[in-house]
């Protein structure tokens, strides 16, 4: 902790820094493959009208489905 | 339906054949890749073990929707059904390498060519082969599964017909030859692995 105090503000604290190292080898790779198949899939189906929706296009048309598990109301 | 079973059958193998031949190409080939390069392992296991628990079936709308056809659509549902075990035995298979063999390896400075061939795939084909095994069995339950949702020919299609038109005696006929069709693929995919992993030990 005394490490911590004399590096500067800016760094993150000895426990969450320890967590961010330990974590970051584990859900970075994922994360930025997402980002790129997200990506990939957004150019594929970019056209007109194309056969499967892109990704944004699923959160804009499904985004009541996505929002909200539990509601009730059918309309 | 004129068509005797054995078309039915051969119909619903030819898709297998295609799909499954499909899966083992790009499971092995992403297996090995994903299975020497650990960070490449770390950024794609999470997903595979999310996409493999969809089940065949909930596949086929998609596949529709994306290549207008059931030709197609069929062949990729068992695509999908069977590239999973292949993938993911491949990948752990080419893990567990063991490390002594690895380190003759390196001793004898062995190429990178003749690493693959001579070390990396014999140790890992007992998995591969296993992986193949399981895939061929699933593909056999989707494509039955898929064809009664699609229709028009194979054997799956020709049960739900004959649900259909109540000919249960027809029903149980294909219910047998698609059991024993069943249990001679699995049987074919041991022996071919049997064969192959003993050759390779030699």
């Amino acid at each position: 902790m005394t490490a911590s105090s004399t590096t500067g503000v800016a760094k993150p604290p000895g426990a969450a820094k320890d967590w961010l190292q330990k974590l970051g080898p584990q859900v970075l790779p994922p994360l930025l493959l997402l980002i790129f198949l997200l990506f990939v899939w957004e150019v594929l189906c970019a056209g007109d009208k194309p056969r499967l929706p892109p990704p944004t296009a699923i959160v804009k048309d499904s985004w009541r489905l996505i929002s909200d598990p539990f509601s009730i109301a059918a309309v | 339906m004129n068509k005797g079973l054995a078309l039915q059958i051969w119909e619903s193998l030819r898709r297998v054949a295609i799909g499954y031949t499909l899966a083992a190409v790009v499971g092995i080939g992403g297996g090995i890749a994903i299975g020497t390069n650990k960070l490449l392992f770390r950024a794609c296991d999470p997903f595979f073990q999310i996409l493999r628990t969809i089940p065949p079936l909930a596949w086929l709308p998609i596949a529709l929707a994306a290549f207008r056809q059931v030709e197609p659509s069929s062949i990729f549902v068992i695509f999908v059904t069977a590239v999973w075990p292949v993938l993911i035995n491949t990948a752990v298979g080419v893990q567990e390498v063991p490390q002594d063999y690895r380190n003759v390896a390196r001793v004898l400075q062995l190429p990178r060519l003749q690493y693959f061939w001579t070390i990396l795939l014999p140790s890992a084909a007992p998995y591969i082969f296993t992986g193949m095994r399981i895939a061929v069995g699933l593909s056999w339950l989707a494509i039955v599964a898929a064809e009664m949702l699609t229709g028009g020919v194979g054997i799956g299609f020709f049960i739900w017909d004959s649900y259909n038109s109540s000919r249960m005696s027809d029903l149980i006929v294909a219910l047998i030859y698609v059991g024993v069709v069943g249990f001679v693929l699995d049987k074919a995919i041991y022996y071919l692995g049997k064969a192959v992993v003993q050759s390779d030990g030699t």
